[in-house]
């Protein structure tokens, strides 16, 4: 091994803003394990393993076109509804396993945190890339059906391949947003348990509160301003207008508030988070 | 060239259930810190694990860290491994920092043998290629290599225990931290991890190592420092930090005997008081030092008798020593006090009482009988000095014995 001559320091009240970046990328080899670990674990004594993801996808659509669609007859833009949800639940699903991550960042890897230092954004971060696995499942699945809604009926408009490659940025959007308020949630629960009931609640609540379920053109005009507070409102529209072929109305007017947003929410939640983690073995 | 550098490292620990109160403490703290004119709420419920620890550890060099259960040795061992933060003070560590609270962190039963050698070595901070470079001297070190595809799930627990200490053993960090993690495994295997660890500091590199095996301290460590309390109690040569050690955390017992009125006997005489104190010259060489004073009625004077003590171990009786057994008459006369020495290295661990008894002959009914004068309880202690415990709670003695091939 190469006599390479780290110096750490240990002291008392460090920066806030002091946020290990540089050991985060000295860990990289971690990261990938902890990635391919979740793999290797996670369909595990499975019968069906994947198809479980692909099940979830088509059952909650079908729920929703049946109920939202069928039932109470709520708008779909003119999109055949089967597809407006699963176009939905693409994006929201994602993001909702995300923050579910980051708000039980600390509690979850309490056996790891309490026995070794490692830089502590690794597991979280790992789990949120994991969970693009099953985004990727769902996005076949919409695709397929897709395929059959175009084969069949005249109601579908063509896919413009081009904006596929927003996708990654979307995914990207969502890690620091999910992470950002989860590990905010993280961190106070640490002292203050009330909040994890809080964070099961603000899901309901955030679903909702986002076009998963109703299309944006939905919202009378004068609430759409507030709608605009919401970032998940930007990522949930922007995968529908990608999917269903609308990808040319995602301007930069509609993105940058969001965007924007995301930055100022992962960057207080993190270094929350980072700051919370320095001592939290002894509160918990 | 000083690779550790410790100053005035504390660590305060607050105690109490966290609630309504508290959650107003930390508001007002946070309002102090932007500068809102806030009273501090007082509480004097803080518990201080370490206080104002200052020491140096030079490269090459093994100090062992040694103290009574809450002297603080987890709270340093967690503060030198980043897991938590002190409340005060500073420390420095020059080089990569291996620390091994524990073995097999991060293992996962569904993964391999291979797998979890691999996610393992990366937690501890190693590359991939440095644990490929390792891989099959630690496979063959923990002697796993028919199973290493084998999810570790359905290794043996020795086998589980080999593998992860394997791994840990082939850090090589320019500074190993190790927590009492010697206490797994087989005898043998145990040696063979004090023998790797030596090999890691005769490459001069740094252990820092805590143990409640006094042996395996002075088998490692060139100097040891004796926490108490939280502060550094002794430092110095390894084995005269466990002589103090030792010498500290003797055990005592005392009995005003002579109040109790639950005893049988004719009364002529009887035990005034009864204390013991554990003498422990090594980790082999135990014995107890038991004084014994009687009191006597004055007008049953002068008398002579045998006394006599009977250990009973876990509720059975286990031996007596007597007067009698060395045909020695004592004088029952007031404040007659004895002194009397047992050796006790070969009994077991668990709990001792003591009844003791006064007679006038051999075979007659007792002048004093009192039952449960004293009891004490023995520690653990490492007979074989090879780490292994004969069963506990089911032997009671050690017996010492050879054997050869015939």
């Amino acid at each position: 091994m190469n006599k390479n001559f780290d110096i750490t320091i240990i002291k008392a009240k460090r920066s806030w803003f002091d946020l290990e970046f540089v050991d985060f990328l000295k860990y990289k080899d971690l990261l990938f394990l902890l990635i391919r670990r979740d793999f290797v674990t996670s369909y595990k004594q499975t019968i069906l393993g994947p198809f479980w993801v692909i099940a979830q996808a088509l059952l909650g659509s079908a729920i929703f076109t049946i109920i939202f669609g069928k039932i109470a007859n709520l708008s779909t833009d003119g999109h055949p509804a089967f597809l407006f949800y699963l176009s939905g639940m693409l994006g929201w699903q994602y993001f909702a396993s995300v923050y579910g991550v980051g708000c039980n960042a600390l509690q979850s890897n309490l056996m790891l945190f309490s026995k070794v230092y490692f830089p502590r954004l690794i597991p979280p971060v790992g789990q949120a890339i994991f969970a693009i696995f099953n985004f990727l499942i769902q996005l076949a699945v919409f695709f397929i059906a897709f395929v059959i809604y175009q084969k069949t009926t005249s109601s579908v408009l063509p896919l413009h391949l081009i904006g596929l490659i927003f996708i990654p940025l979307l995914l990207l959007q969502s890690i620091a947003l999910g992470l950002g308020i989860g590990f905010f949630i993280s961190a106070l629960s640490v002292k203050y348990r009330d909040l994890s009931r809080v964070a099961g609640m603000a899901t309901q609540f955030i679903l909702y509160a986002s076009p998963v379920i109703y299309p944006i053109s939905e919202i009378p005009e004068k609430y759409q301003a507030f709608m605009a507070w919401n970032p998940l409102v930007f990522i949930i529209e922007s995968y529908r207008k990608i999917l269903l072929g609308h990808s040319s109305d995602i301007t930069l007017e509609f993105a940058l508030p969001s965007v924007g947003l995301t930055v100022v929410v992962f960057f207080i939640g993190l270094i929350l988070y980072n700051k919370t983690q320095r001592t939290y073995v002894d509160y918990v | 060239m000083a690779v550790i550098e410790v100053e005035n490292l504390s660590k305060h620990y607050r105690l109490g259930s966290i609630g309504a109160t508290s959650f107003l403490q930390d508001f007002a703290r946070f309002g102090r810190s932007i500068g809102l004119p806030l009273k501090e709420i007082k509480t004097n419920n803080t518990f201080t694990a370490l206080d104002d620890v200052s020491f140096r550890v030079e490269e090459g060099e093994v100090l062992g860290i040694i103290g009574a259960n809450g002297a603080g040795k987890s709270t340093l061992l967690k503060i030198l491994s980043r897991i938590t933060e002190p409340s005060s003070g500073i420390a420095k560590l020059s080089g990569r920092v291996g620390s091994l609270l524990e073995v097999g962190t991060g293992f996962h039963g569904d993964m391999t043998g291979r797998e979890n050698v691999f996610l393992n070595g990366t937690l501890y901070g190693l590359t991939r290629s440095e644990i490929k470079a390792q891989f099959d001297s630690i496979v063959e070190f923990a002697e796993v290599e028919k199973f290493i595809d084998t999810p570790v799930k359905r290794y043996s627990s020795g086998m589980f225990v080999r593998l992860a200490f394997s791994v840990a053993a082939h850090l090589q960090p320019e500074i190993l931290i190790v927590d009492e993690v010697l206490a797994v495994g087989d005898a043998n295997f145990q040696k063979r991890c004090i023998g790797k660890m030596k090999d890691v500091s005769q490459s001069g590199r740094t252990v820092l190592f805590v143990s409640h095996q006094m042996q395996a301290v002075s088998n490692l460590c060139d100097r040891a420092i004796l926490l108490k309390n939280g502060k550094i109690h002794y430092s110095g040569t390894t084995d005269s930090a466990i002589s103090r050690y030792l010498e500290e955390n003797i055990t005592s017992s005392y009995q005003k005997a002579g109040l109790r009125t639950d005893r049988t006997g004719s009364g002529e005489a009887k035990l005034e008081e009864i204390k013991l104190i554990e003498n422990q010259t090594n980790e082999k060489k135990r014995s107890w030092v038991i004084t014994t004073q009687i009191s006597c009625r004055e007008k049953d004077y002068p008398l002579n008798g045998f006394l006599s003590l009977v250990i009973h171990h876990d509720g059975t009786r286990l031996f007596t020593i007597s007067t009698m057994w060395k045909e020695q008459k004592v004088p029952l006369q007031n404040g007659m006090t004895l002194k009397w020495e047992i050796d006790t290295s070969r009994l077991t661990t668990g709990q001792y009482t003591l009844d003791f008894m006064i007679q006038l002959n051999p075979g007659d009914q007792p002048v004093d009988y009192l039952l449960n004068c004293l009891s004490i309880d023995m520690p653990d202690c490492d007979y074989w000095g090879t780490g292994r415990r004969q069963h506990p709670g089911l032997d009671k003695i050690f017996n010492d014995f050879t054997f050869e091939q015939i």
